[in-house]
């Protein structure tokens, strides 16, 4: 479910669209200075309420918009992969892609570029060999991610930093939630591998900014 | 029929740390449907009291710059206004940091408080390399100010995105005020109400880092969530309502030559609060809302022109107008919300509002400055009532719209053990051994040197 009142920049946009459709309605208040106006004509002051929109010169805001990502690349692992959009599990879990060449992007989170942490998960591997996001362990600070819209918009993100938690004590509250920053967040699973469980036991986070040129 | 938060008291700055923490049964998991479907959570509180209290600043610190340049007799007092909303936000921060973090913290707010007067001065005095001195101030400033906050929230907030949000505070209101020295109040106005507006976003990923480094002091609660987004955005409309209409108010009884601006930007905001209920209560429901609401806008102009003349029978009329526009807004926003919010209530506080605003400006226009910033704090602050109330009732009304789950109970299972099994080696070693060859590219590659080797 796309999210109503997702998110501040979500509402400042939606004011603005309708906004932008108004078609300028005369209200009461018009009416209301005309009676007042003629009232006071043997006075010197008579207030009136411009209508008019505003027109600024240049306005100084945040211009951050973000996109649904459908191509991710990490050019120093060679990585290029599709994403699809993943929600949740039944059991409130993120839900992963199905295949081992393709990559989640949590839709029910933050999209990458806008304000908060937006997250890619990816496979670190199948039943029988090596997914996409296996060698996502070697990226070092600096390293690109560049994601790509289906419409072509482009964005890059910068590595800062990679933290290994045990899968079930993992902040969820920092990589999935939001930030002032423009964050994406890269998942996979890593340590030792869960037999029994047919799961790892940890979980590798990449934490990444968008650069801003 | 449960009554409504409308006309409780907000909670008083000592208290944003709640000192009792209800132990719900949340087994790990961060979100839950009851947490996510109130707009005052304790983190959601946090939230929205940092975000009146910086928005706050925003718009105190713009019209600060603009008396000192125009040398206005009422300038001290607003300055005072501005330390005490800095004397409040100080308290916030010792309530989560401690009293010698709030020290500090206020040493380096105020700083910046400082450079931006002496940027107003220089400007007054056409002192070019003045200006350039409080830039320079600035931009130290904000590397210091970055450093305090990712130092206090443990890295939660980056310095990076610090700098980054500071910088376009300070961008902001320079712009701001030079657009008004320029005499050009449209780009001013419209630069301050995006200062204001941005200030939500600074709130937003403070008390993000806040209860994230303290979950258990704010029940496991979250302060972003389609909820209390909601709240956040009306907070926001609602206060600069309020703000604005006390500016503009002055500037029209003083004649001023940007009333036309500031008056169109107290409309803009009224656009906006329009369209918050349009997207609600639909498009018909938006233009009738509109409609009441800015009557009350013209009513206060009445007020403000007859009071310029000496009108007394004007301002009588004015007054009697606001009264059945009290009665009137009451009976559409009862009536909308199916009676959740109830009309006497309703009445209460909208009599409260206009009490409010019209004490500011009566303290105003009698030279009784200290006093009329003090109402006016006071109507910016009551406006945070209506806010809670109304966002409450629209998600208990539209619960579908806000129950979305923006966040996983759990990490995603992404493996499958097949290279696990391969090699049984811990992945952390490879970690190891792929840092060192990560120019060779891809793990085969790596597996098929290391055996011939």
């Amino acid at each position: 479910m796309k999210k109503w009142f997702g998110g501040i920049l979500g509402i400042s946009l939606l004011l603005s669209a309708c906004q932008a459709e108004e078609g300028a309605p005369e209200p009461s208040v018009e009416k209301q200075e005309v009676s007042n106006m003629e009232a006071s004509t043997s006075t010197k002051t008579a207030l009136t309420l411009n209508e008019g929109q505003l027109n600024a010169s240049k306005l100084i805001k945040d211009e951050r918009q973000g996109i649904s990502p459908s191509r991710l690349r990490i050019p120093s692992i060679n990585v290029d992969a599709p994403v699809n959009a993943t929600g949740l599990l039944d059991n409130g879990d993120m839900d992963v892609p199905n295949d081992i060449v393709s990559t989640g992007w949590f839709e029910n989170g933050y999209m990458p570029g806008e304000p908060g942490n937006a997250v890619i998960a990816g496979h670190v591997d199948g039943k029988k060999g090596p997914a996409v996001f296996y060698n996502i362990g070697k990226l070092t600070k600096g390293d690109e991610i560049i994601v790509t819209s289906a419409e072509g918009q482009e964005l890059t993100f910068i590595v800062e930093q990679l933290k290994i938690y045990p899968f079930d004590e993992s902040p969820l509250r920092e990589i999935f939630g939001f930030s002032y920053g423009s964050h994406l967040n890269l998942i996979t699973c890593t340590g030792e591998y869960n037999k029994n469980g047919s799961y790892y036991e940890d979980r590798l986070v990449v934490y990444t900014t968008l650069k801003t040129t | 029929m449960k009554k409504r938060t409308l006309l409780a008291i907000p909670l008083s700055m000592s208290l944003l740390v709640p000192t009792v923490a209800f132990a719900h049964g949340h087994e790990g998991k961060v979100t839950g449907v009851a947490t996510e479907m109130s707009v005052s959570t304790p983190a959601s509180e946090l939230r929205s009291a940092l975000g009146h209290l910086f928005t706050e600043h925003a718009f105190l610190a713009v019209e600060t710059l603009k008396k000192g340049a125009d040398g206005t007799e009422d300038f001290d007092a607003l300055a005072g206004a501005l330390g005490q909303n800095t004397d409040d936000l100080t308290e916030a921060v010792s309530s989560v940091y401690g009293k010698e973090a709030g020290i500090q913290f206020k040493e380096i707010w105020s700083s910046h408080i400082g450079y931006f007067v002496d940027y107003a001065t220089a400007t007054a005095a056409s002192d070019q390399a003045g200006k350039d001195q409080a830039v320079a101030n600035l931009e130290k400033y904000i590397v210091e100010q970055a450093a305090f906050l990712e130092t206090a929230t443990e890295g939660r907030l980056k310095a990076v995105d610090l700098e980054a949000g500071l910088k376009m505070h300070v961008d902001q209101l320079v712009w701001a005020f030079d657009s008004y020295v320029a005499g050009d109040y449209e780009t001013s106005y419209m630069n301050e109400r995006e200062a204001i507006g941005h200030m939500t976003m600074v709130a937003a990923g403070l008390s993000t880092a806040i209860t994230n480094q303290f979950p258990d002091k704010f029940e496991n609660s979250l302060a972003v969530t389609p909820a209390a987004d909601l709240r956040s955005a009306l907070d926001q409309v609602f206060t600069e309502h309020a703000g604005l209409a006390v500016m503009a108010m002055q500037n029209g009884v003083d004649g001023d030559p940007d009333f036309d601006a500031s008056a169109a930007a107290l409309l803009a905001n009224a656009d906006d609060l329009s369209a918050a209920v349009a997207s609600v209560y639909g498009e018909e429901g938006g233009a009738a809302f509109k409609e009441i609401w800015k009557s009350h806008i013209g009513y206060f102009v009445d007020y403000v022109t007859a009071t310029a003349n000496d009108d007394q029978a004007g301002k009588d009329k004015a007054m009697k107008e606001l009264d059945g526009y009290v009665v009137e807004q009451a009976a559409f926003l009862a009536t909308a919300t199916e009676d959740r919010l109830p009309a006497a209530d309703l009445e209460a506080g909208l009599n409260e509002h206009v009490d409010q605003l019209l004490a500011a400006f009566d303290q105003y226009v009698a030279g009784d400055y200290e006093a009329s910033y003090a109402s006016m704090r006071e109507a910016y602050a009551h406006m945070l009532m209506p806010s809670a109330g109304l966002s409450q009732t629209i998600v208990d009304q539209f619960p579908d719209k806000f129950s979305g789950q923006s966040m996983p109970d759990g990490m995603p299972k992404t493996g499958m053990g097949g290279t696990a099994e391969q090699d049984s080696m811990p992945y952390e070693w490879f970690l190891l051994g792929g840092l060192l060859a990560a120019a060779l590219g891809g793990a085969f590659t790596l597996r098929r040197r290391s055996n011939e080797a």
